[in-house]
């Protein structure tokens, strides 16, 4: 079962049986049948009666809005006074064009997708008013929010110290691309057994279910041929978690394992084998979540390196990129970490009261020993990310 | 001017990163089969890293012990001596510098000892209020060795008033206990680090050493050293012990200020001795080394690695003859003749692309680091 009633599954059994018999003819022995079932293909890629059956432009517009949300933050950084009224209008897709400020229209929006107690919470519209507040602010320093100099440029941060396009941009990525994959589109709800998955939906190409699936990738947002030892001439087709995959990829081999789960998770439905598919949504949790924890576990290293070279602007840099992928971990219903350690590396590790002013050594050494301890996988390549 | 030389010089390296691109699949370690590796790690662990930080160790006790002395028997003698100390331990550091990875990057062992320049006012208001913590983020330009050059030549003009700093002036104790605090910080960061290395405290060495580190990638020990090497070359010697002060890291502003020894007057030396450092990592300073591994290559890959290997030493002594053409005190140098440190950092500047550029390519090491992530 999905999310709702999950049976005890026995992952390591689960994979040698999938190795036993893939490539053998029982290995279709439970799907639909066997003249009609299909083998997991190369490339993300699925037809029916010659035409794709796979489509997210919902997920494309969306991760298009949440760029153009991070790069109108940044002309903060050239000093440019940015509005809370335009990062309102781009969160809520105002007239369908982000109040003017997006390139495209679209008729989606990413508030009413957001994480419910993000938005209780006002998370985003506050790091809006604040980020606003602070593009009129001048030069940051303690408890001051403003420009900070990094490198040979800027970036605009809080009072706290915290970079307002890596809370943003990286936030989202957690309270939306996260947040809909794991609380939304991998659910029993969306890919359950009783979601329709012989009809196609009306003037479409695919099943209700299947279409599910694809949403959830298309929060992701890899090319259909996305593997482990991507070429660096085609990283430019990466973004967001897909970027971050292949970032520690080296390290961990999250292409080739998140891709896999994927493409056999699609298989499954195809082959309307709930069994499988559960199988390949419980890799993805499991390693979405290894994600986000193995890219904060980078950027506490990166931290360290800037702060030893001296660089407090490119220190503050990474430590928001780290806040927001520690954050993230907070979307996994069933996520390893406890949310009281998630607060004490967010509140207290990178800095007394979450300021990164009074972030320590011993600070970022115990944020990181807890990501090591919680995800073993990550022991061994932890001074690598 | 400076933006064109800056472009061009980007565009060079830009040039032979795509170049150099097309041949790296020529370097598998199949075509390196006469030279070995893990020999060549062998000799930088045991008798490079490991000595240099036991050097900076022992230095940095021998200037506590100064301090202690100074501390118990204020004496122009014993100022002096510690002044000396001082002095050996910022040589001695010359020597740890390039290797800020693992152990050293893991305590922030350049931040902490090796900040320049010095926030005076802050430094002189701890010592007023006595209230100060070391370590801090927001803080590392009061405490370190640049820090204690300040506390030990720079509080008053003359040797004999500095003494009556810590003798009769009205702060005088609070000043002896900031010195001796700051020391002990130094002492505790090097000391952890040193420890971490050794065999006997977190053999860092053995992993350094093992097996599966030998390769090239990114996360061996080649790779890191490699990359801290050329790094550290680039940005903290060519750049903040030269072209930072000299101006041409600050919108062409001399900052004379900003160079390493202000107030010890001998930045020049240290930079003197940094780059002999950077020349015996890469000769391996008697035993197997960079150099070796670029000639035993050669033939193996597409461009001649001995001419490059030639290259490499010679313009490092070039740039070693510019540097002891300046003399100390080096901010008076800028500010008197800043053309003689405008060529030295020119003589310095022409090794970058063949260490970051030419060598790893040969050697099949990616240059990993970047000034920023590009987001």
């Amino acid at each position: 079962m999905l999310r709702t009633s999950r049976p005890f599954l026995l992952p390591a059994f689960a994979l040698v049986l999938s190795l036993m018999v893939s490539g053998c003819d029982i290995s279709n022995s439970n799907d639909k049948n066997d003249e009609n079932a299909i083998e997991p293909p190369e490339t993300y890629e699925f037809t029916r009666n010659g035409e794709s059956t796979v489509a997210y432009p919902g997920q494309t517009d969306r991760l298009d809005m949440v760029e153009a949300m991070k790069a109108y933050i940044a002309t903060a950084h050239d000093g440019e006074t940015i509005s809370e009224q335009a990062l309102l209008d781009m969160f809520e897709n105002t007239d369908g064009n982000g109040g003017g400020h997006f390139t495209f229209t679209s008729e989606r929006q990413l508030k009413n997708k957001t994480f419910g107690p993000d938005l209780d919470e006002n998370l985003f519209e506050d790091f809006f008013a604040k980020a606003a507040a602070a593009s009129e602010n001048g030069e940051a320093d303690e408890g001051v929010p403003g420009l900070m100099r990094r490198g040979d440029g800027y970036i605009l941060v809080d009072a706290k110290g915290r970079e307002f396009t890596q809370l943003v941009e990286k936030g989202l990525m957690g309270a939306v691309f996260y947040n809909q994959i794991f609380n939304v589109y991998l659910t029993n709800d969306r890919i359950g057994p009783n979601v329709e998955n012989e009809a196609l939906r009306e003037g479409t190409n695919y099943t209700d279910k299947e279409h599910h699936f694809d949403e959830a990738y298309g929060y992701f947002d890899a090319p259909v041929d996305f593997e482990s030892d991507w070429p660096d001439s085609r990283t430019g087709e990466l973004r967001f978690w897909s970027k971050y995959s292949n970032g520690s990829d080296p390290q961990l081999g999250f292409n080739d394992t998140i891709m896999e789960a994927f493409i056999q998770g699609r298989t499954a439905i195809i082959n309307d084998n709930q069994g499988k598919l559960e199988q390949q949504v419980e890799v993805l949790y499991e390693n979405l979540e290894l994600l986000a924890a193995a890219t904060a576990v980078h950027y506490i290293n990166s931290t360290l390196s800037h702060w030893n070279e001296g660089n407090q602007g490119e220190a503050f840099h990474a430590l928001s990129e780290a806040w927001a992928f520690v954050n993230a971990l907070k979307y996994n219903p069933d996520k390893t970490i406890t949310p009281g350690q998630i607060d004490q590396i967010l509140n207290s590790d990178f800095g007394e009261n979450g300021s990164f002013w009074n972030v320590t050594l011993d600070g970022l050494n115990n944020a990181k020993s807890t990501l090591v301890d919680t995800y073993p996988d990550l022991e061994p390549v932890q001074d690598q990310l | 001017m400076m933006a064109h030389a800056r472009v061009t010089y980007f565009s060079a390296i830009l040039l032979l990163a795509i170049l150099f691109a097309a041949c790296s699949n020529s370097t598998s370690s199949d075509q390196q089969i006469n030279f070995d590796r893990s020999e060549m790690l062998s000799n930088y662990g045991n008798n490079i890293i490991l000595p240099s930080f036991e050097e900076m160790q022992t230095a940095v006790e021998d200037l506590q012990t100064a301090a202690e002395n100074f501390e118990n028997e204020s004496t122009p003698e014993q100022l002096e001596n510690v002044q000396t100390a001082l002095k050996d331990a910022r040589l001695a550091w010359q020597e740890v510098s390039p290797f800020q990875f693992g152990p050293a990057e893991s305590v922030l062992l350049r931040s902490s000892i090796n900040t320049y320049p010095v926030d005076t006012d802050k430094v002189d208001d701890n010592i007023s209020s006595g209230d100060y913590s070391f370590g801090g983020i927001d803080n590392q330009d009061i405490a370190g060795l640049p820090a204690l050059g300040y506390l030990l030549h720079g509080v008053a003009d003359s040797n004999e008033e500095i003494l009556a700093r810590y003798t009769t002036g009205a702060e005088a104790e609070n000043r002896m206990k900031y010195l001796l605090d700051n020391i002990a910080f130094v002492k505790d960061k090097i000391d952890t680090a040193a420890g971490e290395w050794q065999p006997s405290g977190g053999d860092y060495i053995g992993m350094f050493l093992s097996e599966e580190n030998a390769g090239t990638d990114k996360g061996s020990s080649l790779g890191r050293l490699v990359n801290h090497y050329v790094r550290h070359y680039e940005r903290f010697l060519r750049d903040g012990k030269i072209g930072i002060p000299s101006g041409i890291k600050s919108a062409g502003t001399p900052r004379p200020v900003a160079v390493e020894a202000y107030y010890g007057g001998y930045s020049a030396e240290l930079a003197i001795a940094n780059l002999n450092q950077i020349e015996h990592i890469f000769t391996g300073a008697g035993g197997k080394g960079l150099d070796d591994n670029l000639l035993a290559i050669n033939n193996r890959v597409d461009f001649d690695t001995e001419e490059l290997t030639d290259d490499i030493k010679s313009q490092i002594d070039e740039a070693q003859s510019a540097l002891e053409q300046l003399s100390d005190p080096l901010s008076q140098q800028i500010e008197n003749n800043n053309e003689a440190v405008l060529t030295s950092f020119e003589e310095l500047h022409a090794i970058v692309s063949m260490l970051k550029a030419d060598m790893t390519s040969a050697l099949g090491i990616t240059i990993t680091y970047q000034d920023n992530d590009g987001d």
